[in-house]
């Protein structure tokens, strides 16, 4: 028997399937195919597809939330699991540090981001993680959802590729009663990431603040990083054409207790060798992120009261 | 101007040609990867809105793949966000696709049924219960399926084989839930 055989036999194998069904398992098939969208329904995608279309922007230049991820996740392989890593040493601000020097952030110009939300400033807070939601708060023109993925070499709570509810902060920390729980084993291409969109396929265009902070324990190392849209690969709606995800990232060292870290845009530094260096522009980001590096892992994160910092 | 505006006409009807092809086959989808009846109508427009974004780039020809792909993401992210209820279903029903038009006792029947059928895909890992939707509740012949998730032949029926078996062990444990339950009755 031919492949080709064995292929055309595939309706019938499922009538023959189909044949030897008990009642319930019929009963069961039978309930599925009654599924039917109300009327209606097709339209209103129609009008909000048609409304997209509209509304697109250099369209090539766009994408959405779980593409952007896995292409993430996808580019962070490539570079993590193909290049010396860390060859530029990794900038590290202790906990609770007083601001740096203050330098003005290098800036590109001009913009190119096919949807802009410019942040007026005036709300600093990200994500409190007191909502039962994924979705990070829709303060100052912000919108995008938590989601945490990896490199598929080892597991972690939640899994890859889900999105993230807040957890119950044994004890709590303070006022605060729920924060961003993941946990994990070793992991050995590139670790784990989490983050969330700022403004779910557009660009955030964040110089209204300074910076970036948040509560965090651990122990263990965390990579802090601000996603711009030049680091994202074109397949995805970004502007990168070739290594890719060299996204710009300060180190933390986290304790065992809640401490709060800060980063600020002068500390961020494209951390690996790979594709054509690029200056930080906070006027061009799409996500916020957490990265967990292989030799951080097993870990046990968490992270709270995440905010940018006020000019 | 004018190929602007052509290129728009272009994208909006190869746009309702992806709504009028597919739609009914996205809604199915994500009431099968757990959606509940009252949210899939807005999590199978949220995937033809990611579509419109990405029409451009949307290879002809793989449309329906991308759209299977994108409706089990959203789904995912969307059984996530809400408890479902059993009782949901009942608000999937469309009695008028049957052929013989149920009584109240069949039509109750058929409601926890349709209910357990989430609890038994809900529990098969997401590669099994993609295959299982696919040829089992789309009746899709077995080379489309894998062309849909770009796997080999071979794994396409390894993973359909297993969730079969599954659905096998699922069903029985709904044969003893009914069962029983009549027994109580």
């Amino acid at each position: 028997m031919t492949d080709d055989d064995q292929d055309d036999r595939a309706p019938r194998e499922n009538d023959a399937a189909a044949e030897n069904r008990t009642a319930q398992e019929a009963l069961l098939i039978r309930s599925a195919r009654l599924d039917a969208a109300r009327a209606g329904a097709k339209e209103q995608a129609l009008a909000a597809g048609l409304d997209a279309l509209a509304h697109r922007q250099g369209s090539r230049q766009k994408t959405v939330l779980s593409l952007a991820v896995l292409a993430a996740a996808a580019g962070a392989a490539l570079l993590f699991g193909t290049k010396p890593v860390a060859v530029t040493p990794e900038p590290r601000v202790t906990p609770a540090a007083p601001p740096p020097s203050v330098a003005p952030a290098v800036l590109l110009s001009p913009p190119t981001c096919p949807e802009l939300v410019i942040a007026r400033g005036n709300a600093p807070l990200i994500e409190d993680f007191e909502t039962k939601d994924s979705r990070v708060l829709t303060l100052d023109g912000r919108s995008g959802g938590w989601m945490t993925y990896d490199d598929g070499t080892g597991k972690q709570s939640p899994p890859g590729r889900s999105a993230l509810f807040p957890s119950r902060i044994p004890g709590g920390r303070d006022k605060s009663q729920h924060g961003l729980h993941v946990s994990g084993g070793k992991f050995t291409l590139w670790g784990v990431t989490l983050g969330a969109e700022l403004a779910d396929a557009g660009c955030y265009d964040a110089s209204a603040y300074a910076g970036v902070e948040l509560w965090a324990k651990g122990p263990g190392n965390l990579r802090v990083g601000m996603q711009m849209i030049d680091v994202q690969d074109v397949k995805y709606g970004g502007l990168c054409t070739k290594d890719c995800y060299n996204t710009h990232r300060a180190v933390i060292t986290l304790g065992k207790t809640f401490e709060r870290h800060t980063v600020r845009w002068e500390d961020l530094r494209q951390l690996f060798q790979g594709g054509p260096p690029i200056a930080f522009d906070p006027r061009r980001v799409r996500f916020i992120e957490f990265g967990v590096a292989p030799g951080d892992t097993p870990f046990d994160l968490w992270i709270d009261d995440v905010s940018f910092i006020p000019r | 101007m004018s190929t602007s505006t052509s290129k728009e006409s272009g994208s909006a009807a190869r746009f309702r040609a992806l709504i009028d092809a597919h739609f009914a086959f996205v809604w199915r989808c994500v009431r099968r990867f757990g959606v509940p009846p009252s949210d899939a109508d807005d999590a199978t427009q949220e995937v033809f809105v990611v579509a419109a974004r990405k029409l451009d780039s949307l290879e002809s020809g793989r449309e329906k793949a991308f759209l299977f792909a994108t409706a089990m993401r959203v789904a995912s992210t969307e059984r996530r966000t809400r408890r479902r209820h059993p009782e949901d279903a009942a608000d999937t029903l469309d009695t008028r696709s049957l052929a013989d038009q149920p009584n109240a006792e069949e039509l109750a029947e058929l409601v926890e049924a349709r209910a357990y059928l989430q609890e038994i895909l809900d529990g098969m890992p997401v590669e099994q219960s993609a295959v299982f939707v696919l040829a089992e509740l789309e009746e899709t012949p077995v080379r489309e399926i894998a062309d849909l998730l770009e796997l080999p032949l071979g794994t396409v029926s390894s993973r359909l084989r297993t969730a079969r078996e599954a659905f096998a062990q699922g069903v029985k444990r709904f044969a003893a839930r009914e069962a029983f339950s009549r027994r109580k009755r």
